[in-house]
């Protein structure tokens, strides 16, 4: 008897195929997925073309991931690792931290909810400027076993920003301090400003963890 | 090295033969990445050699210059990609056919499609060697592999048929005057040296006896790896000679590379950022030349007042599967 078993027909590769923008094996000729291959790839690309709508980061930490999940999934290490975020402080909403952006003229209100998931190992920090009713700056974080994609010890860090239209105008105008720069205007430096934040976070997590020192967040007179 | 290569004169020549696209039965059904694009290309005769191509060019440059190479010359350099003869080379045949006297004749092997580059650098040498007193040196550059391979029955359906075309180029280059080499750049990678091979189905080495023709092996990996390569290392050999001779892309008033395909062309100009109207190609008419591609362009681009009375040229490519990369700059005009 044989062990193979037919499988069904179950996917409708003529309909997909009349999808618009839908190119598949069954539907769409090889050699122009080869010519669509050759007009996309290109020796170098414009930063825009990169980074221009969505910025992700990654980089590879020498440190267990679990040991990762949970230093990012407290709000207060954003005050160890980030090159601005300081003095949060639990604030009038629930599970909101209100804090400082140092790089908003120093008196620029930064709100973050962090949400996470230790099944997923995602660690999420919804953010704003100004107020915290209305968070819509996420950085969205996830942490992988580099053991299951690099074949060594430590975790990999992906973290992605998608450029939310307030980006490019600020919704609430009303309660940013006077000649403040808007944070939106930045995003052309996002990539450089994450990178450099993401060497802060690997750089801090894998001391810690190579000279076994507590893995913090670490700071001095924490606040409740 | 003090003294500097300048171009005194150069002349192309192409097979009359012009062979479009019909005469290739895989074109239409090529699945291939590298091997698109192609509208004509020039097939020497089987009785047609590079060194045809060389005197029609020399007698062309010299009528054109008025300049008695018997008198000028003092070394000639050459590179051909499918020589009419083997162990001879056909420096000594070109010196036959004009009559020339030459002190010094090398006829070099590599290079590939940089090959005008890697024998300017040799030529900046040998001027400057002060016990030979060499000052003009005749570079001749010659593609012949259409014609002789490509074209024949077993090879021309095959995808990478349709790419190559014929052609060669003379230039007589000196030691002092105008349209200066301001720098020269070249760049070896040994660990590609083994990745272009000599395929045929029965397996015979090429100077074996066989009834099975001779094709260039791509396999479908190697041609993904040659694609990303040539994105990569290209770039990188323009980069290096703009900031090592303190030019700006923004400076080049015109970009010539090898043509291999409209991708590559299109993928290194970007990489500098240099626009479509600076990067001077002969793809559609003669596809992809080869050795010849980088003077036959210089030499068109000057002939159809592309070149202007003053402009910073780069010239840049790739050989082979990348086993060699080259770029100079040439200062066209008064010093």
């Amino acid at each position: 008897m044989s062990l193979e078993t037919t499988i069904p027909e179950r996917t409708d590769h003529q309909f997909l195929s009349t999808i618009p923008g839908v190119r598949r094996f069954e539907t769409y000729p090889l050699d122009n997925f080869h010519a669509d291959m050759m007009e996309t790839t290109h020796a170098v690309y414009p930063h825009n073309d990169v980074y221009g709508q969505y910025c992700t980061v990654e980089e590879y930490i020498d440190c267990p991931p679990e040991v990762v999940f949970e230093y990012m999934k407290e709000t207060i290490s954003l005050e160890e690792w980030t090159f601005s975020v300081r003095d949060f402080k639990p604030c009038h909403l629930p599970e909101v931290h209100e804090g400082v952006d140092k790089v908003g003229s120093g008196h620029t209100k930064i709100y973050c909810k962090t949400i996470s998931n230790k099944d997923a190992m995602t660690v999420d920090y919804h953010c704003a400027w100004d107020q915290g009713e209305d968070l819509w700056m996420i950085y969205l974080n996830r942490i992988i076993p580099a053991e299951l994609v690099l074949k060594k010890p430590g975790s990999v860090v992906l973290w992605t920003n998608c450029r939310h239209p307030y980006y490019l105008n600020n919704p609430y105008p009303e309660k940013a301090p006077a000649n403040r720069l808007w944070v939106g205007d930045l995003w052309d430096w996002f990539y450089a400003g994450h990178a450099a934040e993401m060497q802060n976070l690997k750089a801090i997590l894998e001391f810690r963890y190579k000279n076994k020192l507590p893995m913090g967040p670490n700071i001095l007179g924490v606040r409740q | 090295m003090n003294k500097k290569l300048s171009l005194m004169a150069i002349a192309s020549a192409l097979p009359e033969k012009i062979v479009d696209n019909s005469f290739f039965a895989g074109i239409s059904d090529s699945n291939s990445k590298m091997f698109k694009g192609t509208k004509y290309r020039r097939h020497v005769e089987q009785n047609e050699g590079e060194v045809d191509l060389f005197e029609r060019a020399a007698r062309k440059m010299a009528e054109e210059k008025g300049i008695d190479l018997r008198e000028e010359v003092d070394a000639i350099l050459t590179n051909v990609s499918i020589p009419e003869l083997p162990f001879t080379g056909c420096g000594a045949i070109l010196a036959k056919r004009l009559n020339l006297k030459p002190r010094f004749i090398f006829d070099v092997h590599n290079g590939g499609c940089v090959s005008f580059i890697t024998l300017m650098e040799l030529a900046q040498i040998l001027i400057n060697n002060p016990q030979k007193n060499i000052k003009r040196i005749l570079i001749c550059v010659g593609q012949t592999a259409a014609g002789r391979i490509f074209s024949l029955p077993g090879v021309n359906d095959k995808a990478q048929a349709a790419i190559p075309g014929d052609g060669a180029s003379v230039a007589l280059f000196h030691d002092e005057g105008d349209n200066q080499v301001e720098h020269i750049l070249v760049k070896n990678y040994p660990e590609y040296s083994t990745d272009m091979t000599i395929a045929r189905e029965d397996e015979s080495r090429w100077w074996q006896p066989s009834i099975s023709p001779g094709s260039v092996d791509f396999s479908e990996g190697k041609i993904s790896a040659v694609i990303m390569r040539g994105n990569r290392i290209v770039p990188v050999v323009m980069h290096e000679i703009l900031k090592e001779s303190k030019n700006s892309a923004k400076e080049i008033d015109l970009l010539i590379t090898n043509q291999p395909n409209p991708f590559f062309l299109r993928n290194w100009r970007e990489s500098i950022q240099v626009p479509a109207e600076k990067h001077f190609d002969t793809f559609e008419d003669y596809a992809n030349l080869f050795q010849a591609g980088i003077p036959i362009n210089l030499d068109l681009a000057i002939r159809k007042g592309v070149i202007k009375d003053k402009a910073k040229i780069l010239l840049a490519g790739f050989s082979h599967a990348g086993d060699y990369t080259a770029a100079a700059i040439l200062n066209f005009g008064k010093q």
